[in-house]
């Protein structure tokens, strides 16, 4: 075709070369050049062009026409598109970061503390797979030895940093059973984020295992060396994923 | 494949059925007689694969009076010059007032080339490019002698251009490109941007 503007005495295309040209547009085109002038909106608009490509792209809503003849298919195309990105759309990235977090776990047995740790965000290593499972290592000076098949009360607590807000993940109770090289392990699901009335259940679990050391205390005693935490998801029998973590934990800290 | 209709059978029939018909027993009919025979029928004109026969030619006429002839063969891409030869209109030149002399030329020429036997579909690409290189009201009045005279790879190919020129554009720029005054008012540009909006995201 000719580059540059026609000169200004050009006429315009009469309106049936824009009809016939209309049906050499794809969709996007059609919408665009209907916002031009009045009469390429009616050119462009009317049902027998919209019909072959709402039938083709969305088959299933050109049903909607019989039942609701007065929707233009144009119109119908619009929805289908709109519903098509909205199933389409990824979440959107959380803006909490693990290190704006805190993790703190205190573990007592009868009125003994045997282990207590918190440990900032930045100073815990993350998964390498970017699953929300950590795992934290005790200082050594605060550990306390424990008896075998003792029964055990765990807190597991998210803190914003600055101590902006906190977020109880586990409180619960129950019998650590060990050997030495063994693990305890906690779960307890996870309250659904307000969003969502509180009778549906979030589908998450909090999960908590205690890591005792492999060294024998005297006295048939033992360690609580590292404890593993994370949030695993019930739906699929996996961990959740760092990102869906973090978005779960954005509903009650943020 | 085309066929010539025999005047004296075909003259009042219509119908593509009685078409079909009439080149059976065209068929039948030349398989049986010899060349010679042929040559002496009643047919006064043919246009069939025998090198020593005369090529038919059609006769057009544009709005301005003007004469051009096109080869039968040629002529046949276009539907409404197959119907009239069909119907045995085509021995007498065919009006097309709607038709000026200075695009009708461009028609008949677009058509033999595409008639051309050993045209390789490369360089025909080339030529079909340089065809619609031309001026938009040039391209406009191949679309609609197109469409008129139903030629619908001149059609498919001149609409494509005029598409090409619209894909991608804004309305602003259409509006530019073409010389189009927007006629609506701000409440009626608004409204028909705002059911187009997912077109512009």
């Amino acid at each position: 075709m000719s580059a540059g503007p026609p000169p200004q005495n050009h006429p315009p295309p009469p309106w049936e070369v824009v009809l016939l040209v209309s049906h050499h547009l794809d969709p996007k085109t059609l919408a665009v050049a209907s916002c031009v002038c009045k009469s390429w909106c009616a050119s462009m608009s009317s049902d027998n062009l919209w019909k072959p490509v709402c039938a083709s792209h969305f088959p299933s809503l050109s049903a909607l026409q019989s039942t609701h003849p007065a929707l233009p298919y144009r119109r119908l195309y619009a929805l289908g598109l709109a519903a098509a990105r909205c199933r389409a759309r990824a979440p959107a990235k959380p803006h909490l970061s693990l290190d704006d977090l805190t993790f703190v776990v205190d573990v007592w047995s009868q009125d003994l503390h045997i282990t207590t740790m918190s440990k900032p965000g930045d100073e815990i290593a993350p998964d390498p797979n970017r699953l929300f499972r950590f795992e934290l290592v005790a200082d050594e000076e605060r550990l306390s030895a424990m008896e075998i098949m003792d029964h055990v009360r765990i807190t597991w607590i998210v803190a914003l940093r600055g101590w902006k807000a906190v977020f109880t993940m586990m409180e619960c109770e129950g019998k650590a059973s060990f050997i030495p090289g063994a693990e305890g392990w906690f779960s307890q699901e996870l309250p659904s984020p307000e969003c969502c009335s509180s009778a549906t259940a979030s589908g998450l679990v909090a999960d908590l295992k205690l890591g005792f050391g492999s060294r024998n205390v005297t006295g048939g005693r033992i360690k609580v060396e590292r404890v593993s935490v994370g949030i695993l998801s019930m739906s699929r029998w996996r961990y959740a994923s760092m990102e869906d973590g973090l978005r779960y934990l954005q509903n009650f800290l943020a | 494949m085309r066929y010539l209709a025999l005047p004296l059978l075909s003259q009042n029939l219509t119908e593509s059925t009685a078409r079909a018909q009439t080149l059976s027993l065209y068929l039948q009919l030349s398989l049986q007689v010899s060349l010679s025979q042929r040559n002496e029928s009643t047919m006064s004109s043919s246009s069939s694969s025998l090198p020593s026969c005369p090529k038919k030619v059609v006769t057009l006429k544009s709005s301005e009076g003007e004469t051009f002839e096109i080869e039968e063969i040629a002529a046949l891409q276009s539907k409404t010059l197959e119907n009239m030869i069909d119907e045995n209109c085509a021995d007498t030149p065919i009006p097309l007032p709607n038709i000026k002399g200075k695009i009708l030329a461009k028609v008949v020429e677009y058509c033999n080339k595409h008639a051309e036997v050993g045209v390789d579909a490369e360089s025909l690409r080339a030529w079909d490019a340089e065809f619609v290189n031309v001026e938009n009201t040039t391209v406009f009045d191949y679309i609609l002698a197109a469409n008129f005279l139903e030629i619908p790879t001149l059609l498919d190919l001149t609409c494509q251009s005029v598409a090409d020129m619209i894909k991608g554009k804004t309305p602003a720029e259409i509006e530019k490109t073409f010389n189009i005054k927007s006629a609506f008012t701000p409440e009626e540009e608004e409204q028909v941007r705002r059911e187009n909006q997912w077109a512009f995201e």
